[in-house]
């Protein structure tokens, strides 16, 4: 129910060799490889969590886990709200500093202030997004978390 | 509150230090780092001050959180240990306490007993979102559970701060500022209160040094290795008294991230060297240990991490490693024991001092 290349210990010296491996490869090869790691990381333990939750809950029937699983929705739309407020915030920012007046003395300074603005822009996406992915990640960590603690306790 | 530090660099010395009277304290990395040395060498201290710092080995609460060791402890350390969702995906501090125990029993830290008549001062901002105030609640769960005393833990959560160590200094940050350099005013010296838990009564701070703000070569504690991302160099502040002979006592007072003297910012993932924030070594000079020290004997060590960003090492803000990138093997992490290369280092710097 639970793919074990996820959470069974023993497989990780087998992916640690396959990235000992690629460690003597181009450093593209290398990124490459990280990031597909990392992706069926993502999906794998998306799907375990699933398959942990729908094998916990029926197994905890109580109120409590109930409330606290409660509990993690609100706390993911409550993150969901600031992450939204800092963009909200992150482009006020930007227009604000574009409507006041600068001042250019030289075309340099000028393309300067211009590349300054689009280099912000970019700045706030490349933040925004790795906080959305660093949600889904925290989500998924502590929701695993989570489930395998309820499951020791039924363990216990 | 500053003091100066001369342009020597001077060997650390030995002073007349009464052994088993030493503490520690830390923000952040360096809180986390507090309570690894703590234990891992609690016959050398009489206490800790952790300022936003969470259990010993949290970071191996859910070892399936990635495929990969260090994979897993860094989203153990940002996930469970840093900004868990809800409380009960925090820091599991009945287990954790549990793993000290065999920890200690496995011969890689010191007993646990010694914690019985410790004192332990633990502090959270309300209003800090680095490391979440839940976190910090199971540590001190944690402690309680290795047999601290309640009586000699003080547990601050009700200061609207930010993520930082709080200061009088008008200069700083505002108090519930989450931003480096994590030094925020609040109206009264945390560092003071930190110490007069840890000691008790203690005379009033100084207004003007007696001692001596040096700089010393750290490189000969961890054998000049790049794995332990530590700075050339470290600090030492001893009060006139204790040059002269004095009996005295060792405070080691640890930074967080970005807070090292070297700190660099990491912009698009390069150190951005022309750019140094301007922060150096203010946790050095403007946190206060240096001036109720100086009235009361006490020798402030500040050793310094450094950040490395590289294949080996991933570590960009210098932060004190609680998550295992100093581990040579990350299946078998060392970074909590006494066989760990920064912890090794700084007890060899007390015990140098003669603590």
């Amino acid at each position: 129910m639970i793919p074990p290349t996820v959470h069974d210990p023993a497989h990780a010296p087998r992916a640690l060799s396959q990235l000992n491996l690629a460690a003597v490869s181009p450093a593209p090869a290398v990124r490459a490889q990280k990031l597909h790691l990392m992706l069926t990381q993502l999906a794998a333990r998306g799907m375990g969590q699933a398959a942990l939750m729908a094998t916990v809950l029926p197994l905890r029937p109580d109120p409590e886990a109930w409330q606290e699983l409660q509990a993690i929705q609100q706390a993911v739309v409550k993150r969901l709200q600031q992450q939204q407020q800092g963009w909200l915030d992150g482009l006020a920012a930007l227009a604000q500093g574009y409507n006041q007046s600068r001042q250019a003395n030289t075309l340099s300074k000028y393309v300067e202030q211009e590349y300054n603005l689009v280099a912000q822009f970019g700045a706030l996406v490349a933040d925004q997004t790795a906080q959305w992915i660093g949600l889904i990640e925290n989500i998924q960590v502590n929701c695993a978390y989570w489930a395998q603690q309820q499951v020791h306790k039924t363990d216990d | 509150m500053a003091a100066s530090v001369d342009s020597k660099v001077v060997q650390l010395g030995q002073y007349n230090v009464k052994r088993g009277q030493s503490s520690v304290s830390g923000l952040s990395s360096g809180a986390f780092m507090t309570v690894q040395l703590h234990l891992a060498h609690s016959a050398s201290f009489l206490g800790a001050g952790v300022i936003a710092g969470g259990p010993f080995r949290c970071v191996e609460s859910y070892r399936g959180a990635a495929l990969l060791a260090e994979d897993a402890y860094v989203q153990n350390a940002l996930y469970i240990c840093m900004n868990p969702l809800v409380p009960q995906a925090g820091p599991n501090a009945e287990r954790l306490a549990e793993l000290a125990r065999r920890t200690a029993e496995a011969g890689e830290i010191d007993p646990v007993e010694h914690l019985a008549e410790q004192r332990v001062y633990l502090f959270t901002g309300s209003k800090d979102e680095v490391v979440y105030s839940d976190v910090v609640a199971r540590t001190r769960r944690f402690y309680e559970l290795l047999g601290v005393k309640q009586a000699r833990i003080a547990y601050h959560d009700n200061i609207p701060a930010g993520h930082s160590i709080i200061t009088d200094n008008p200069e700083d940050s505002p108090l519930g500022a989450n931003e480096p350099p994590y030094i925020n005013h609040g109206g009264f010296m945390q560092s003071h209160d930190i110490l007069r838990h840890l000691y008790g009564k203690l005379a009033a701070p100084s207004t003007q040094l007696s001692g001596r703000l040096f700089r010393f070569d750290q490189t000969e504690f961890f054998g000049h290795q790049a794995r332990a991302s530590m700075s050339p160099y470290g600090y030492a502040y001893v009060p006139q008294a204790v040059e002269e002979g004095a009996p005295a006592r060792v405070h080691i007072a640890l930074h967080g991230c970005k807070q090292g003297y070297n700190y660099v910012n990491y912009v698009n993932g390069r150190p951005d060297i022309r750019n140094v924030p301007p922060y150096g070594n203010r946790y050095v000079t403007t946190t206060g240990y240096n001036h109720l020290a100086d009235s009361n004997n006490l020798i402030v060590l500040y050793p310094q991490a450094q950040g490395t960003d590289d294949g080996a090492t991933q570590n960009p803000d210098g932060c004190w490693d609680w998550w295992g990138y100093t581990s040579p093997d990350p299946q078998q992490p060392d970074y909590y024991s006494r066989d760990a290369i920064q912890i090794q280092a700084i007890h060899g710097m007390l015990a140098r001092l003669g603590g």
